[in-house]
């Protein structure tokens, strides 16, 4: 009996708190509503003007954030791009010079001069690093152009380790914020240095062929989707041809013209023959004779020195360990000849 | 198409650095699990995080996850992708199968933009020939004739008049008959 009388007190005083907090509640709107939502409309417009003086909000780290945690971070890099790091070499490959500074300067300040705490940076990581990417590329893109005159393997490697390209790889697989360093937002020449000593850390983790396949798969593979041709285009292509046929000791090429249709009107079509010792050797069209003839001494260039085009595919997953074992160099342009390539 | 895909960045299938060119690299780094660990919204939230996240974890170890209570708030998924871009999705009453999915979705698309594809297929090599000129389909027999040629100015299609269609009907009907008698005759 006792408890339901207790029950039934407690239902009562539960009624009452709900009405008492209904009446509250109208007598705020009633009262103040209105001058409660004006006085709240001018706070927000004026933390909107206030908002647009101050412009636009600055860019933090993620680092910064609650939501990071560090170490996480980094097993889940190296998962990521499926390699196993020994000792710390991972840390040390994200290390900058720069971050090292800060971090004795601010241990100083705290008195905190220990000198077995040495933070190691990753100097030494990316001139390892460097070397073994700049190698590999010319080796691997000799392996599978092996045709190409030398000058063209060279600007191709050039192109393909430029620093914006090379910082644009280490941004792409997700390792930007992953860099300590004293300065945000990061600059190129940091990133470049980054990406070099990943590779140094993975060759001193895991060997020198894992360190080159790291290099085909996120250096040569960035080469997909771009244009070959237009890295290896000569400046004066008949000139080039014909220097090749001379130096073979043949005719030199002859260029006539096939066909031509519409020549007064805006567009123009030009077709252009090269012919050598009474044989056809290649074709070019163009809007003028000068380009239809720049364009047939492409197509007999791109032929004889093998370059990708529609039907032969670049060749993305050459062997390492083949690649690396290739120690030969192209045909220099100058002395360029295709008995020298075929007895290759 | 509708309107609103007019204003959509739009483009043709891509992978990001070549992505499977080289090896495959799931492109989503982090992913943050906002919830609230008392209202009824985050509920299914609480189901995934309970039964699902250490299976998820462990089968997407290249994806840090981080777990973030906040109070009176409803439940949000973001993921980060390699390239900088952000997916947010409010989970706000999902249940669990729902955040599976959308969570099945964040690891395996590119990124969270929204894109509108021209086409279903890309390809850098769009024609094997090579461009078109007037000269690709020529017929080889001009090569040898001589200007203004006769044939070439002649209207392409000229309809039959009823007397030559009539004609034909003729001919035809008087071959079939020959033929005929031809049969008989043996």
């Amino acid at each position: 009996m006792a408890t339901i009388r207790g029950c039934l007190a407690a239902s009562v005083l539960f009624r009452n708190s709900v009405k008492k907090s209904c009446v509250k509640y109208q007598v705020v709107r009633t009262v103040y509503g209105r001058k409660q939502s004006d006085e709240r409309a001018d706070m927000i417009r004026e933390l909107f003007k206030r908002k647009q003086e101050a412009g636009p909000e600055k860019k933090a780290h993620r680092g910064t954030y609650l939501d990071w945690n560090y170490k996480s971070e980094l097993f889940a890099f190296s998962k990521r791009i499926g390699e196993t790091f020994m000792n710390g070499s991972l840390e040390r490959a994200f290390t900058q010079r720069s971050y090292v500074l800060q971090q004795e300067a601010t241990q100083k300040d705290l008195g905190l001069d220990d000198p077995d705490r040495v933070l190691e940076d990753n100097r030494s990581l990316a001139e390892k690093g460097e070397e073994l990417s700049r190698d590999f590329v010319a080796r691997y893109l000799r392996t599978a152009l092996p045709c190409l005159p030398e000058e063209n393997i060279q600007s191709i490697r050039d192109h393909l380790l430029k620093p914006e390209s090379v910082a644009n790889i280490i941004s792409n697989i997700g390792a930007d914020e992953l860099i300590l360093t004293s300065e945000f937002p990061t600059e190129i020449q940091t990133r470049v240095s980054t990406f070099y000593a990943l590779i140094g850390a993975i060759e001193e983790s895991s060997g020198q062929e894992r360190g080159a396949l790291f290099v085909r798969d996120f250096i040569i593979a960035s080469l997909s989707g771009q244009d070959i041709n237009a890295l290896i285009m000569p400046e004066n292509k008949f000139e080039t041809l014909r220097e090749i046929f001379l130096r073979e000791g043949k005719e030199p090429p002859e260029p006539r013209l096939i066909s031509h249709v519409g020549i007064n009107t805006i567009i123009p079509s030009y077709r252009v023959g090269i012919y050598s010792e009474k044989k056809h050797i290649g074709t070019g069209d163009g809007e003028s004779v000068k380009d239809a003839l720049d364009n047939a001494s492409l197509s007999v260039l791109w032929k004889m020195w093998g370059v990708p085009d529609a039907v032969f595919q670049f060749p993305y997953q050459l062997d390492v360990g083949q690649v690396l074992s290739n120690n030969q160099t192209n045909v220099p342009g100058s002395e360029w000849t295709r008995e020298k390539i075929s007895c290759r | 198409m509708a309107n609103r895909q007019l204003l959509l960045p739009s483009g043709f299938p891509r992978a990001p650095l070549g992505n499977g060119v080289g090896r495959f690299m799931c492109q989503l780094k982090r992913v943050t699990l906002k919830f609230c660990k008392e209202r009824g919204d985050s509920r299914g939230m609480r189901d995934f995080l309970e039964h699902d996240l250490v299976d998820f974890a462990t089968k997407h170890p290249s994806v840090v996850v981080y777990v973030k209570p906040r109070r009176h708030r409803s439940s949000v998924i973001k993921g980060e992708y390699c390239n900088g871009k952000d997916f947010w999705i409010s989970a706000h009453k999902m249940n669990r199968e729902e955040i599976q999915k959308w969570l099945h979705l964040a690891t395996t698309q590119n990124d969270g933009e929204e894109f509108r594809l021209r086409k279903m297929m890309h390809t850098d090599n769009p024609s094997i020939q090579g461009p078109w000129t007037p000269f690709t389909h020529r017929d080889p027999k001009l090569n040898n004739s001589s200007f203004p040629l006769e044939e070439l100015s002649e209207p392409v299609f000229v309809p039959k008049s009823a007397t030559q269609q009539l004609i034909e009907i003729f001919n035809e009907q008087q071959r079939t008959a020959r033929h005929l008698e031809e049969k008989q005759g043996e």
